[in-house]
């Protein structure tokens, strides 16, 4: 049995705190490194019944309540505000679709516009290990006030509020006219959802027209008499015409059980969507996704997400990640040996860098595949900023430097476990820090925290600031359960099977295709 | 599975035979070439696909259309990576304008094909049997027409479209889809596998030229409400009115020509049209 490590990693605000997740988890560290508080996500089943739903409205309409009488009871201290802590406002978002991956966006409207930055998303492929609400993504926004946390057991995005002061609240407030409020959630099957960071009144689905989808839904048919010609069929469909009564009746019983909330559908791919990315050119935002089948598409922003104005073609395997270092530079990365750097505008790829042979010479990787798992831009102000890759299985960061729309090999970093996450810390009056969570159980059980610290910009022989390792919330699973949890980005890649329909053997091909889909 | 060995024996055999005789004349027999009407768009398959509309050779499909090895310098055997996008292969005189995806056994395409002689004309299929099927007819076509050089204009190639469509073409390069007869996918849960949907019609939007058509044509009602409800919500296509689909040539080829056409015909059932057009982006 080994226990899961830190996962994810975000800095919230400009103040130095650091929130980590691990596995259901939540945790928050100060700028001195010490635990601030733990927050439990609440390992509740999967909510696929309309009880579920049904609590969710309940949530929904007593959460400004909840929020302020019992998260200001949460106490500053680091024991016992798991007790107190109620399960987080969750949303679910589609009752079939995967939700893989969360965001909370910038600057949607004029007003955003001024303090919205870009932001990066991420997706991943939910983890079937576990029916946990494990936490399968943790971002912040760009001015640390919220934490949005997609868990991947029950499909569920998280909002929490954060107090500046690293408390992580439930409350739902009013939000003030400015900051970023809309999440993009993408889905597995390639569906990217605009969700508003917090629903207000009108966000919320009107009844009526709720009612009235439902009803339109049901009234369509599928196959009539006329379509369909032989005998068994028009006897299939006689049944599927009293099946149909039936439901309807049945339906008639029951409430609806979707989501509640506003969702807008603002594009998709029929590839499984790995990355999500903001972007902004000339005033103009864009949505920039890359996907299983190589592409990267350039979508133009809300409110004509629909129109595509690009695509950057020319990965050889899968996208894993996408990130703008810089507003007019795209850095891509996933299965190709390289990583690629597109002027996105013009959909044009302008350059690659080698990172496999670095990982060969200088982390000791044998094989010649990659698959990259995460970017990392940093920026120094008015400086070249640079770009932090790391790789699955890999036990190294990579960095490189980006000056003019070019990026440059810089060092390679040694690490003592596999990197699993990266977030920059920014800490008031000392140079920052670059936390990465560590996987460090590959030959046996570590006692440290797996957090390893790396001071950035440092000449001098500072000694780094260490991270505790909490106690509380340990989940401690097989060993083959936990690299299911942590890796998931090297199973993109694509299988080399035998094309068994260019052998002309179709039922073979149809069974194949059957097993695929499921 | 009893019998299976011995089709495939015989559709080898079908086919080698084919292969020997150049310059076949005879139609091949769609006997020989049938597969399980359904294919699963969203597994991986075994499919060949350019990096991106510059990396595609479209000699082997258009080979009358080539540009002569003269007119272009030498496509350089440079193995830089970073000059992939010099490398191009070589070119043709004109580009694919009208594509027919799904194209089934190619009725469409080669009822079409004669009718627009100054347009390449492309079908694009999942099932290898029954794109080898159109391959096999286009090139008997093409040598029972040598005199007067028909259906040089028409090809057809194994892809998934939904997926990959943006691979084989560039922005704007299409003046017409053809989706005729697409699978219904009646289930609800298989409805992210049809053909029309929100997010694909900004595929088709994207590859498709402003004041190009989607033409549409089916049997079911059903999605043929569908496949209405999606392209008129999405804000780059119109629907085009009645009256001049009903005078669009490519409409009436579409409704007798395609083989569902045919068979709908024969057992008297319905079929639903529906042209939309797409409009000029708005302004960002």
């Amino acid at each position: 049995m080994a226990p899961l490590p830190f996962q994810f990693l975000c800095a919230l605000g400009q103040d130095g705190i650091l929130c980590a997740s691990r596995g259901d988890m939540l945790y928050t560290f100060g700028a001195d490194c010490s635990l601030i508080a733990e927050h439990s996500l609440g390992a509740r089943p999967a909510a696929t019944s309309t009880e579920g739903a049904k609590e969710e409205e309940e949530k929904r309409t007593q959460a400004p309540q909840n929020g302020s009488s019992e998260a200001t009871s949460q106490a500053q201290g680091v024991e016992g505000s798991e007790a107190a802590t109620p399960p987080p406002k969750r949303r679910k978002v589609g009752s079939e679709a995967a939700v893989s991956s969360a965001q909370p966006a910038a600057g949607i409207d004029q007003a955003q516009q001024a303090n919205g930055s870009q932001k990066r998303k991420n997706a991943e492929k939910p983890v079937e290990a576990t029916e946990k609400s494990y936490a399968i993504l943790l971002k912040a926004t760009s001015n640390g006030s919220h934490v949005v946390v997609v868990t991947g057991g029950n499909k569920t995005v998280c909002v929490l509020e954060h107090d500046g002061k690293g408390i992580l609240l439930n409350s739902v407030k009013a939000l003030t006219a400015d900051g970023e409020k809309t999440i993009l959630v993408a889905d597995k099957f390639g569906d990217v959802y605009a969700l508003p960071l917090i629903p207000s009144a009108d966000d919320s689905l009107d009844e009526g027209a709720a009612a009235l989808q439902e009803s339109t839904r049901l009234a369509r048919k599928g196959a009539n008499n006329l379509t369909v010609h032989t005998q068994r069929n028009l006897k299939a469909l006689e049944e599927q015409a009293r099946q149909r009564a039936a439901k309807q009746q049945q339906k008639e019983q029951q409430k609806e059980t979707g989501p509640t909330f506003k969702q807008d559908l603002l594009l998709g791919h029929v590839s499984m969507l790995t990355s999500v990315a903001v972007a902004s050119a000339d005033g103009r935002s864009y949505i920039l996704t890359g996907d299983r089948d190589e592409h990267i598409r350039v979508s133009r922003g809300i409110p004509q997400a629909h129109v595509i104005d690009n695509f950057c073609l020319g990965h050889t395997s899968f996208i894993s990640t996408i990130c703008l270092p810089q507003p007019d530079l795209l850095v891509s990365g996933g299965g190709d040996s390289e990583l690629y750097a597109w002027d996105w505008k013009a959909g044009v790829l302008k350059s690659k860098v080698e990172l496999l042979q670095h990982a060969k010479n200088e982390a000791n990787v044998d094989g010649d595949k990659i698959a990259v798992t995460g970017l990392y831009p940093y920026n120094v102000a008015g400086d070249a900023g640079l770009l932090m890759a790391v790789c699955e299985r890999v036990k190294a960061v990579f960095v490189f430097k980006v000056q003019d729309g070019k990026l440059t090999y810089v060092e390679t970093i040694n690490l003592a476990g596999y990197p699993l996450d990266v977030a920059f810390v920014q800490v008031p009056g000392q140079q920052s820090r670059m936390v990465v969570s560590l996987d460090q159980d590959i030959e046996g059980p570590s006692s440290s925290s797996g957090l390893y610290v790396h001071l950035l910009g440092s000449e001098g022989q500072q000694q780094p600031p260490v991270y505790p390792n909490p106690e509380g919330g340990r989940i401690d699973l097989s060993r083959p359960e936990v690299e299911k949890i942590l890796y998931t980005v090297g199973n993109l890649r694509k299988t080399e099977f035998d094309d068994v329909t260019a052998g002309g053997d179709q039922v073979a091909a149809g069974e194949i295709e059957e097993k695929l889909a499921q | 599975m009893p019998g299976a060995p011995n089709k495939k024996q015989k559709r080898a055999d079908y086919r080698l035979a084919r292969s020997q005789q150049d310059g076949a004349t005879e139609m091949p027999r769609k006997k020989f070439y049938r597969q399980r009407a359904h294919a699963n768009p969203f597994s991986d398959h075994q499919l060949e696909y350019p990096i991106s509309p510059q990396h595609m050779d479209w000699a082997p499909f258009f080979p009358a259309y080539k540009t002569d090895p003269e007119e272009l310098p030498e496509a350089t055997a440079s193995n830089n990576d970073d000059q992939i996008a010099q490398r191009q292969p070589k070119r043709l005189r004109q580009d694919v304008e009208i594509l027919d995806i799904g194209c089934g056994f190619g009725g469409l395409l080669v009822a079409l094909a004669p009718k627009l002689p100054d347009k390449l004309v492309l079908g694009m299929e999942i099932r290898t049997q029954v794109t080898e099927f159109v391959q096999e007819r286009i090139r008997s076509l093409r040598a029972q027409h040598q005199d007067s050089n028909e259906f040089q204009n028409v090809g057809c190639l194994r892809a998934n479209t939904m997926k990959f469509l943006p691979n084989f073409f560039k922005k704007g390069q299409l003046s017409k889809i053809f989706i005729c007869f697409p699978d219904p996918h009646f289930k609800a849960r298989k409805h992210k596998a049809r053909i029309v949907s929100t997010t694909l019609n900004s595929e088709y939007a994207f590859v498709l030229r402003p004041g190009g058509i989607v033409y549409t044509i089916t049997d079911v009602e059903d999605l043929h409400n569908w496949m209405v409800h999606h392209l008129e919500l999405h804000p780059s296509f119109e629907r085009v009115p009645e009256a001049e689909q009903e005078s669009d040539e490519c409409v009436k080829i579409m409704t007798t020509e395609t083989e569902e056409g045919k068979k709908v015909e024969r057992n008297k059932g319905q079929k639903f049209v529906a042209l939309f057009r797409r409009l000029e982006d708005p302004p960002w």
